[in-house]
């Protein structure tokens, strides 16, 4: 089609502005939302994500067979340094930290509670998980520093202790023993979750000594990669390597997390199913722009046919227009889309106020508020997604246009 | 030559009414023809299947050498877009183009280069008397303004033969008077061939021919000085 026929089609959707003004709105309003959501969820999810892998398992848990299934600290790995040594070399690790986990009483001169205890290599578990950098009062672990404790604000609220304070930490060890030893609490974290009542952190020797495990011995070891996506090639490629250890087991985040995976993939449908909506809505107001122009127009139709205009001419001519003003609409709805994205990503886009708190899902804290970024592969899909519609239906109105007969539709009113 | 041949052509719209009834005339290339009659005489009719607008149900319609009865649609509209003009009654300009662009339209659809298109409008739109008026839109003219607009894209393409319905029934009397000049003028100068209906008696001393219907039927057929 010539740039005549261009700047033709561009004229006839301008004929009536009201009209296309408010069709242009609703598509443009549509697609703003869209963009905005898809933009808000995908930040959201990957929020959900790092959340998960910055305060549980890595990317990856690679530990003793059974261990994630019954937590038991019976089941461990003897000799680990052959998986620690392999990770170390690897270019897709960013970091891996050792862990001897373990339940434990702890008790100060006020009170008692039950914890999760991980123990860890300081430096290591900093670079895995985001605990560290949540330290409020203190400091995090510190190598040089022996006997050192580090637990969550509300199961020092619990103890009614504060930095400084003593603790005596009570477990059982591996060969049945009792292991027991005073610490001091050397920080507290808050991550606003769960962790902050249930979990604390002592060195990996020390937590070896408690539960009477062999120097190099640990029951999991979480990995983090540089890149998410090399997750599952890179479990994978572990299992091939290991293959012969019947010992080792190795889980993605995605395997340890179901249910946060499952909520993921909820959420993605009801967002699917709010698109599919909100574009609906959007083709009908097309569709019912698009065939009161070609009533109002079949006069004209009738003499562009019957000075040589043809069918196809006339049906390309109505889908083109059809297309133009859906992309008016598009490219509007984008950029207000985009505005409104960066303008949360600076401020952020805060549920609060209609979920009233933070909520948490298998101890990881999802905030109610994001912060948006814009992706053009969330525009790229409403935009191909509504054009697709436009162009349906247009279509069939598009037909009848170019079927009419010039007599009758010079006939017309 | 005939450029235009009707052979017993009938047209029934429905079981009362007959558009034209066993309908005969020729025309020769080059002739300024009117075909004359009241109201419901059929001249319409006649035009629409002439220009292959409008099916005929008997008879034998030749245009331009073809019969338009062997002829598919696409092959009778193809037919019109390069050889045949059509001049409205009511205008029938396209209301969001200037009078360029609705002079250029015609050229648009043969997919004339725009520098080549522009020129030939030009020229016609000047030809129409019209200069100065290229960048106006079709609400910003007179009714014989717009009448010559659309004489100057029926024009614009060269065609061999021009149907032109009641053209002057929406002008005033020396509005229509020009019109026709214009008509003779093309005639004489272009050698097109002009078939145009009118029910006015005034008008149609400008026909070297007309030809009379009633009630659908041929009723006679007289030369003109």
């Amino acid at each position: 089609m010539s740039s005549y026929f261009f700047k033709l089609c561009w004229k006839n959707i301008w004929r009536n502005k009201r009209r296309t003004l408010i069709t242009v709105n609703a598509i443009g309003l549509g697609v703003m939302a869209l963009v905005f959501l898809r933009n808000y969820y995908d930040n959201f999810h990957e929020q959900v994500i790092q959340n998960v892998i910055r305060y549980h398992s890595g990317h990856l848990a690679i530990s003793a067979k059974n261990f994630e299934k019954n937590h038991s600290t019976q089941i461990f790995l003897e000799n680990g340094s052959q998986v620690s040594n392999w990770l170390k070399n690897r270019p897709e690790v960013l970091a891996s930290s050792e862990r001897v986990l373990f339940s434990a009483m702890l008790s100060s001169a006020r009170g008692s509670t039950n914890l999760m205890m991980m123990a860890v290599e300081p430096k290591a578990e900093a670079q895995v998980t985001g605990f560290s950098a949540k330290v409020i009062k203190g400091d995090f672990l510190k190598e040089a520093k022996e006997r050192s404790i580090v637990l969550g604000v509300k199961a020092a609220e619990t103890l009614s202790v504060d930095v400084g304070s003593k603790v005596v930490l009570l477990t059982q060890g591996v060969d049945g023993s009792i292991g027991n030893e005073l610490f001091f609490v050397v920080g507290l974290f808050e991550t606003q979750s769960e962790a902050d009542k249930s979990v604390g952190f002592i060195q990996l020797n020390e937590g070896r000594t408690l539960l009477s495990l062999k120097p190099e011995s640990f029951h999991q070891t979480a990995v983090v990669l540089k890149n998410e996506e090399a997750a599952v090639p890179f479990k994978i490629l572990f299992e091939d390597v290991f293959h012969g250890d019947s010992k080792l087991e190795v889980f993605s985040w995605k395997e340890l997390q179901r249910p946060i995976v499952a909520m993921i993939e909820l959420d993605r449908a009801v967002n699917r199913l709010l698109m599919i909506l909100i574009l609906c809505v959007a083709a009908l107001g097309i569709a019912n722009s698009i065939l009161m122009s070609i009533m109002e127009r079949t006069r004209e139709f009738g003499v562009m046919l019957a000075i040589g205009t043809d069918r196809k001419e006339v049906i390309k001519m109505v889908v083109i227009e059809t297309l133009l003003l859906t992309l008016v609409g598009v490219l509007l709805g984008n950029l207000f889309g985009w505005l409104v994205t960066g303008f949360f990503n600076q401020i952020g886009f805060d549920l609060k106020w209609l979920t009233a708190k933070d909520f948490v899902v298998q101890g990881a804290v999802v905030q109610t508020v994001s912060y948006p970024t814009i992706r053009f592969y969330n525009s790229l899909v409403v935009t191909a997604v509504i054009l697709t519609l436009a162009l349906l239906v247009s279509y069939f109105p598009a037909r009848q246009a170019g079927n009419l007969t010039p007599m009758k539709a010079l006939r017309s009113h | 030559m005939n450029i235009l041949e009707f052979k017993e052509v009938s047209k029934i719209y429905n079981q009362d009414q007959a558009g034209i009834q066993e309908l005969s005339f020729s025309v020769r290339e080059g002739e300024l023809i009117a075909l004359a009659g009241p109201s419901g005489s059929g001249k319409t009719t006649a035009l629409n299947i002439a220009a292959g607008l409008d099916d005929f149900n008997r008879g034998e319609v030749n245009l331009l050498n073809c019969s338009l009865l062997n002829l598919k649609p696409d092959e009778v509209l193809r037919l019109r877009r390069g050889q045949v003009g059509f001049i409205f009654q009511s205008y029938n300009l396209l209301p969001v183009l200037t009078v360029l662009e609705n002079v250029e339209y015609p050229l648009a659809l043969k997919r004339v280069r725009q520098a080549e298109r522009m020129k030939k409008a030009k020229t016609w739109i000047k030809e129409v008397g019209l200069e100065g008026l290229e960048s106006r839109m079709p609400n910003e003219l007179s009714g014989g303004q717009q009448q010559r607009v659309a004489v100057a894209r029926a024009m614009v393409t060269e065609p061999k033969i021009i149907f032109a319905d009641e053209p002057t029934a929406n002008l005033d009397a020396t509005t229509a008077e020009m019109l026709l000049k214009l008509f003779q003028r093309l005639n004489e100068d272009q050698g097109t061939t002009f078939i145009f209906s009118s029910h006015d008696p005034r008008v149609l001393k400008f026909a070297n021919r007309v030809i009379t219907l009633t009630d659908g039927k041929l009723l006679n057929e007289s030369a003109m000085n």
